[in-house]
């Protein structure tokens, strides 16, 4: 075997340790809970009281997005408690008229958004699902409906945001999708109205 | 006497041909940019393929049949340069992944033009086809959409770049004293 092919061998090699280490490395960070405080946004509201669980990821896009559909609740008179999906995450909703679930997209929802809605019992509460991904995300949009059917909650908003594909099924806009989507997560909380009571 | 004749010819051809390849990759890199700014991931996936062939064939066909030299070797590396910055740039500019891994790679191109004239030669198998290597990972940016995946990609690049300035800054301080 020539120089050229053995060092072209190592290459891929040291390539390929990197990939596996840094994937391993990855996979373990987005399962890791991240406890967090829970803050309130505007606590006088008047609309009703929202929960925000989410978990943040590893880029700053799920975050963008609980943020402005955070906003828009906001901008429409919600007061939000905000916090990440940890067991420190309220598991009562007693004191909530919405429950908002969100997370970025790895194969499925991050392992802490998941597991929290494994622990929950949403008790008939109106919930909004929002996922982040970078590609086609109905499957998974599909799944975590179900799980929270599941724990009895009832998925008002499934929403789902893109970074890779249009965030509008003809793409009317131009620029960055990201930026479409903060701006759709936002339009989407403020314009939120809950179902009528049963 | 027409058999050398005719096979000079085709030699100059083919030398020719490789620089055509390199300049093909060379003028290839703002349209990629382009097309990832204008959402059309499989045009400009199908352009760093190319971009990745060509690079693949350009220097054997330049070393078989023309004469190497180091201006041909100097475009070889800036055609690369230009094709992954365009690739990487044109999908944090469109806020597809985060921009940080531009740091190192810009930071490893310029490491490498400022060491790559150091004799003897220094022993780099990453750096010797980093080109080729975030080529492919640029390739993978563009046809698996998955966050994860991304993740993966930006890491190893940085990663990689990291090695090969790690390496190259080992092999000419002690060289610098």
């Amino acid at each position: 075997m020539g120089r050229f092919w053995i060092g072209l061998l190592v290459a891929i090699v040291v390539v390929l340790v990197i990939a596996a280490g840094s994937m391993m490395w990855l996979v373990n960070t987005i399962s890791q809970e991240r406890v967090t405080p829970l803050t309130t946004l505007n606590p006088d509201g008047e609309t009703g009281s929202a929960l925000l669980v989410y978990h943040p990821g590893l880029s700053d896009f799920p975050d963008r997005i609980v943020t402005a559909f955070a906003d828009g609740l906001v901008q429409s008179g919600w007061r939000v408690d905000r916090t990440t999906a940890s067991r420190e995450a309220p598991a009562g909703f007693a004191a909530y008229d919405l429950v908002v679930l969100g997370s970025p997209i790895y194969g499925g929802p991050a392992k802490p958004l998941s597991d929290y809605i494994a622990r929950a019992d949403f008790g008939g509460r109106p919930v909004v699902l929002l996922l982040t991904g970078a590609g086609d995300p109905d499957v998974t949009l599909r799944t975590t409906v179900e799980m929270i059917k599941a724990h009895n909650g009832v998925v008002i908003a499934p929403l789902a945001y893109t970074s890779m594909r249009p965030n509008e099924s003809a793409k009317s806009y131009s620029g960055s999708n990201v930026d479409k989507a903060v701006e759709m997560a936002r339009d989407a909380g403020k314009a939120l109205a809950l179902p009528p009571a049963q | 006497m027409t058999g050398p004749v005719a096979s000079a010819g085709r030699n100059q051809a083919l030398a020719l041909l490789a620089q055509g390849l390199t300049g093909a990759r060379a003028a290839s890199a703002p349209l990629i940019y382009m097309w990832i700014g204008h959402g059309d991931l499989g045009l400009a996936a199908s352009a760093v393929a190319a971009a990745l062939l060509s690079d693949c064939a350009d220097g054997p066909l330049v070393r078989r049949f023309g004469a190497p030299s180091a201006a041909g070797a100097w475009f070889d590396v800036w055609a690369d340069f230009l094709v992954i910055v365009a690739a990487f740039g044109g999908l944090a500019a469109a806020g597809m992944v985060p921009s940080w891994p531009l740091l190192p790679i810009c930071l490893s191109f310029a490491l490498f033009v400022a060491t790559s004239h150091k004799r003897p030669v220094l022993h780099d198998p990453v750096g010797r086809y980093i080109g080729g290597i975030l080529m492919v990972l640029a390739l993978v940016l563009l046809t698996l959409p998955d966050l994860l995946v991304q993740e993966t990609v930006l890491w190893t690049s940085a990663i990689a770049c990291m090695i090969t300035m790690l390496g190259r800054v080992a092999y000419v301080l002690p060289r610098g004293r």
